[in-house]
């Protein structure tokens, strides 16, 4: 019964304890990921690959500040709205609506993105523009990957409108737009800084 | 028992009440009154009201037996206060 919902709204059926242990399960397992891969956060929803390798520490710590950021601005523009915006429920949607991302970070890892992307990047230095050296299968594979990435990405906004929307008891559409494109904006705005 | 409507099934406006009786002596009383403003609510709100009094306005045990979360039960008495108060300014303006 509630299987539909877990996917359709998470934050109108489940306790704030329940998504609280969840996000911050996502948020340390998704840092361990990205650490193991070598990587660092630039951004909500940006990786680079530092020059010297960093430790798990410093992935969280940096992963804390694409919390904290979003959080904040979230949860002052929810008091402005509504004042009994509560800080737990801006938290939850923080934590959980980067779920799709951390899901399309594993898949990459999986299906191995960044050998592909290099074997792309050598076919188009040789003069391969048609990319007839590349095995026909995965391009189907990544085709298909490119897909479901689009739309988890699409979804990853959906859990935030979601979100925000239960928090605040927002019903207009502008504003949801609003919520977007904060987020957008902010995102932009931290690469600057990390 | 059956349910009182509380809109017109023709126009959908609301419903007044025109005649009274007595289930005893079966006297009449005859006029024009309107509904008092818990009765104006849809069955589910009034349901949700009756909940809220049961759980002695506790809405995290109201949500817990709902099975939704708190900020939702808020939500849902925040627009409930919201239209009683625009039922009680139609009222009052009539």
């Amino acid at each position: 019964m509630k299987f539909k919902q877990v996917f359709l709204n998470p934050f109108g059926e489940f306790s704030e304890r329940k998504l609280l242990f969840v996000g911050i399960l996502g948020f340390m397992l998704s840092s361990y990921l990205i650490y193991q891969s070598g990587e660092q956060f630039n951004g909500f929803m940006h990786f680079y690959k530092p020059s010297i390798a960093v430790t798990y520490w410093e992935v969280l710590n940096v992963h804390g500040y694409m919390v904290l950021a979003p959080l904040v601005l979230l949860y002052v523009l929810g008091i402005i709205l509504n004042n009994k915006t509560r800080f737990i429920d801006v938290l939850n949607v923080i934590l959980i609506m980067p779920f799709p991302l951390y899901l399309l970070l594993l898949l990459s890892r999986v299906l191995n993105q960044e050998k592909f992307s290099n074997q792309i990047n050598e076919a188009l230095k040789k003069g391969d523009h048609m990319l007839s050296s590349i095995d026909k299968s995965q391009m189907i594979i990544f085709s298909v990957f490119g897909i479901v990435a689009l739309f988890l990405l699409f979804y990853q906004f959906y859990l935030l409108v979601k979100g925000m929307n239960v928090a605040v008891n927002n019903k207009k559409n502008w504003l949801s737009a609003l919520f977007v494109a904060l987020y957008f904006i902010l995102d932009v705005c931290i690469q600057f800084n990390f | 028992m059956r349910k009182i409507p509380i809109d017109c099934p023709c126009c959908e406006a609301k419903l007044k009440v025109s005649k009274l009786v007595c289930d005893v002596c079966e006297t009449e009383v005859v006029g024009k009154f309107s509904l008092p403003l818990l009765m104006q609510l849809s069955p589910e709100e009034q349901e949700f009201v009756l909940n809220f009094l049961r759980y002695s306005g506790s809405l995290k045990e109201m949500a817990n037996q709902m099975g939704k979360s708190y900020p939702t039960v808020r939500n849902i008495l925040d627009d409930l206060i919201y239209k009683l108060k625009l039922l009680a300014n139609e009222d009052d303006h009539m």
